[in-house]
């Protein structure tokens, strides 16, 4: 064998020795690691906390008084619906509104926002538009005035009792991504959030800290939703598709959230995301939150999402409005809608763009528009002002 | 898009579901390329830059010289901004201008309003309906409603701008009747919708505005279906697909009952078109996973042109030229609107304010003026121009 010849074999041995090392990107743990000088921490999100005797008192304060409330009728006015259904409960100086999530506005704030949009929804019909499947929220407030008092009070604390549970990954998100301030004593209160490590040695980690390109989940496990009205469904499919690599079907995830031909709630999209993947946990994302996003710039909302790919290594639950102006490809005006939010591009000197999976096959619905691939990147400003054009304005994280 | 399904939708279904729907399996137009992480990612922005620095072409200057259609010449453009008007209604609503005329729809698209000196047309859709389609073109203008889910057939309402008389609508029931959603067109004097034809072929239909005569005329084959009809002067066109996945999308020529595929067109891969005196505009979109970065070219006689890339869904003919927008090519570039003119110029003729990222919508065109929305970091706006 010649001295050539044995180098060759020598180098490809060393090259099928390391090749397991080498990162793969279309695993979901396989992120690419910056090599940034800069000295910063891994956030990563706080798991489930516990309930303090402050949180249950707000609990209990809030379920009250939907009790006093009583029985509804789901034929009720929207402002009737979202002034009875609509309240807030303060964790920790973070106010989470029933169906809405986490929201930096005011209790009044929000219902009248509600109420402004689902009148504005109502005026041109209960489905004036093609619905591809989230709930809008008259809906959802309707199904809720359906239950009985008592159903609807437990609906309601377990609701609140996520969220409070949740509320640590919500103030350090704010903290660190927004700079809002920690509230006293948060480090001595929630020992398990990991604050000390990640701020009192290390810097908090900026766009620029991210690799150039991120993303999670394999692009084969993808899926078309097969009713007009299963964005949700589809969306939660691929997401627990990536996580256990096994598919359940469509039908099985809808029962699951609860959806309707009216479509699926989002904060029903991110109870299932905690009940059923392991995105929720420590070393992933920690319990998923629905937030609004009303209040967060581009960069920190671009930011937002570099986190969830890289350092979480867990998808997003993207909540936009699917019409012509923030999707121009569409042959007409869609609805809110659901997407699995599972990758960034930086694109070199270019805008950043996203990656996700989009549910919405149209070519599936309407002989007037061409197949739409499932696998999508695009420029991440107009998905950041779809988001904000969805009157929910929230997203699951 | 609709919930409700036509009979060609049907086929289409029927169609999908074999090619891996029904089962929720992914196609292998889904599948990622093996390799590494950045295997699917958006591409680099070509290198046809434009500088917004470059002086417009004098009338002095050599014409441009084509390539062919495998190796079209690559165009520089140059800035030639036009004198914009911001609209007095807000960025939320949807406003064209034309002529002496303003169609303004609003944000939730259930009024659209025809306003001019001393006249004034509204057209408010019934409780489960929003308008789709919005146009103006010379003398006439047109509101389409489409109904909720699309389950039954779009309404259109055709108005003679400044008349007391002249109006009316064609609809399900009209000769050649409407279908549900599909693309709408109109042109000086016409109007093409989309129809259902002989055993459940998706047609195209075209109506004489001044005789409100309608005549069905080119049929899709089977399995397959179109949209992105755009009417010039020099005929109309449309982009036509089958139910494969992806699709294989043709740009093309509606030429009576026949169909004539643009020349010098990528196979399978047109988005959109627009036909020009002696020859085409339009638009392909390379990457499956990149359905909104198209790039753009134009034949003219014989000489093909690489006009740079460019967003789908935003071609439109105005005055005598082609209209595209491009997103912002670097961060803190402007987002632009860009124009193929007959002379073979490539001009920029608007740009988003400020260095924030921008992007723009679809432009409108009333004939002589053509209006675009920009919605930006640095704020939003609404601005018409004079281009007629």
């Amino acid at each position: 064998m010649s001295r050539v010849r044995k180098i060759a074999i020598g180098a490809f041995a060393a090259l099928l020795v390391a090749t397991p090392l080498i990162p793969r990107g279309d695993e979901p743990d396989s992120a690419i690691r910056p090599s940034g000088e800069r000295e910063t921490a891994t956030p990563r999100a706080p798991g489930p906390g516990g309930l303090t005797a402050a949180m249950r008192r707000e609990i209990d304060r809030v379920v009250a008084a939907g009790k006093q409330v009583g029985a509804m009728s789901a034929r009720q006015s929207p402002t009737e619906l979202a002034s009875n259904l609509v309240r807030c409960a303060e964790f920790e100086g973070q106010r989470y509104c029933l169906h809405t999530g986490w929201t930096a506005q005011t209790e009044t704030a929000v219902r009248t926002r509600v109420t402004t949009a689902t009148r504005s929804l109502r005026l041109s019909g209960p489905a004036a538009v093609e619905t591809t499947g989230d709930l809008d929220l008259v809906d959802t407030l309707r199904r809720e005035a359906a239950l009985s008092p008592t159903e609807r009070a437990a609906s309601e604390r377990a609701e609140l009792t996520a969220a409070a549970r949740s509320v640590a990954k919500v103030i350090l998100l704010r903290h660190e991504i927004q700079g809002a301030p920690l509230p006293a004593g948060f480090d001595t209160r929630f020992p398990d959030a990991g604050l000390t490590a990640r701020t009192s040695t290390t810097q908090t980690k900026t766009a620029a800290d991210y690799p150039a390109v991120g993303k999670v989940l394999r692009g084969r496990r993808t899926s078309a939703q097969q009713r007009t009205y299963w964005c949700g469904p589809t969306t939660m499919q691929m997401i627990a598709w990536g996580w256990h690599r096994e598919r359940k079907t469509q039908g099985h995830w809808a029962g699951r959230l609860g959806t309707t031909s009216s479509g699926t709630a989002i904060t029903d999209m991110v109870r299932v995301v905690n009940e059923s993947t392991g995105y929720d946990r420590e070393r992933r994302a920690g319990q998923y939150i629905t937030l609004d996003i009303s209040d967060w710039s581009f960069k920190e909302w671009s930011l937002l999402n570099m986190r969830h790919i890289v350092d979480y290594r867990a998808p997003l639950v993207l909540h936009p409005i699917l019409i012509k102006r923030y999707y121009p490809y569409l042959d007409d005006d869609a609805s809110g809608h659901f997407q699995v939010g599972r990758g960034y591009d930086k694109n070199g000197s270019g805008p950043l763009k996203i990656g996700y999976f989009e549910p919405w096959n149209q070519q599936r619905f309407d002989p007037s528009e061409p197949f739409i691939a499932r696998v999508q990147w695009r420029d991440a400003y107009r998905s950041y002002r779809a988001n904000r054009a969805h009157f929910q304005h929230n997203i699951g994280v | 898009m609709r919930r409700g399904l036509a009979a060609l939708g049907a086929t289409l279904i029927l169609t999908g579901g074999t090619a891996g729907c029904t089962d929720d399996g992914a196609s292998s137009t889904n599948a990622e390329p093996s390799g590494t992480p950045t295997s699917e990612a958006p591409t680099s922005p070509p290198t046809t830059t434009p500088s917004p620095t470059s002086p417009a072409p004098s009338s002095e200057e050599a014409e441009v010289v084509g390539g062919t259609a495998a190796a079209p010449a690559p165009v520089e453009p140059s800035t030639r901004l036009l004198e914009w008007s911001p609209v007095p209604q807000p960025a939320t609503s949807t406003v064209t201008r034309g002529g002496p005329w303003t169609l303004t729809v609003n944000e939730s698209s259930t009024l659209a309003t025809f306003e001019g000196k001393r006249w004034r047309a509204r057209f408010v859709g019934s409780e489960r309906q929003r308008v789709s389609d919005a146009m103006i073109r010379g003398d006439w203008g047109v509101v389409v409603f489409q109904d909720e889910q699309e389950t039954r057939p779009a309404e259109a309402h055709v108005v003679r701008l400044g008349a007391q008389s002249g109006r009316f609508t064609v609809d399900g029931s009209s000769d050649v009747p409407t279908t549900t959603g599909g693309t709408w067109a109109l042109g000086e004097g016409t109007l093409v919708h989309a129809t259902i034809g002989p055993r459940a072929s998706y047609c195209l239909a075209t109506v004489d505005l001044g005789t409100r005569a309608s005549e069905r005329t080119w049929c899709a084959e089977r399995r397959h279906g179109y949209n992105g009809a755009q009417i010039t002067p020099a005929g109309t066109s449309l982009m036509t697909f089958d139910d494969q996945q992806p699709s294989c999308r043709t740009v093309a020529q509606v030429s009576g009952h026949d169909l004539d595929p643009f020349e010098g067109v990528e196979d399978c891969l047109g988005w959109e078109g627009v036909l020009t005196g002696d020859g085409a505009v339009w638009s392909v979109v390379p990457k499956q996973t990149r359905v909104e970065a198209a790039h753009y070219y134009a034949r003219d006689g014989d000489e093909y042109f690489d006009l740079g890339p460019g967003t789908s869904g935003t071609l439109v003919w105005c005055a005598g030229s082609a209209y595209f927008a491009q997103d912002p090519l670097r961060d803190g570039d402007p987002a632009r609107l860009l124009r193929w003119t007959a002379d073979r110029a490539l001009e920029v003729v608007y740009e988003t304010q400020g260095r924030g990222p921008a992007f723009l919508t679809e432009p409108r065109c009333g004939g002589d003026q053509v209006t675009v929305t920009a919605l930006g970091k640095s704020g939003d706006e609404q601005v018409t121009a004079e281009v007629g």
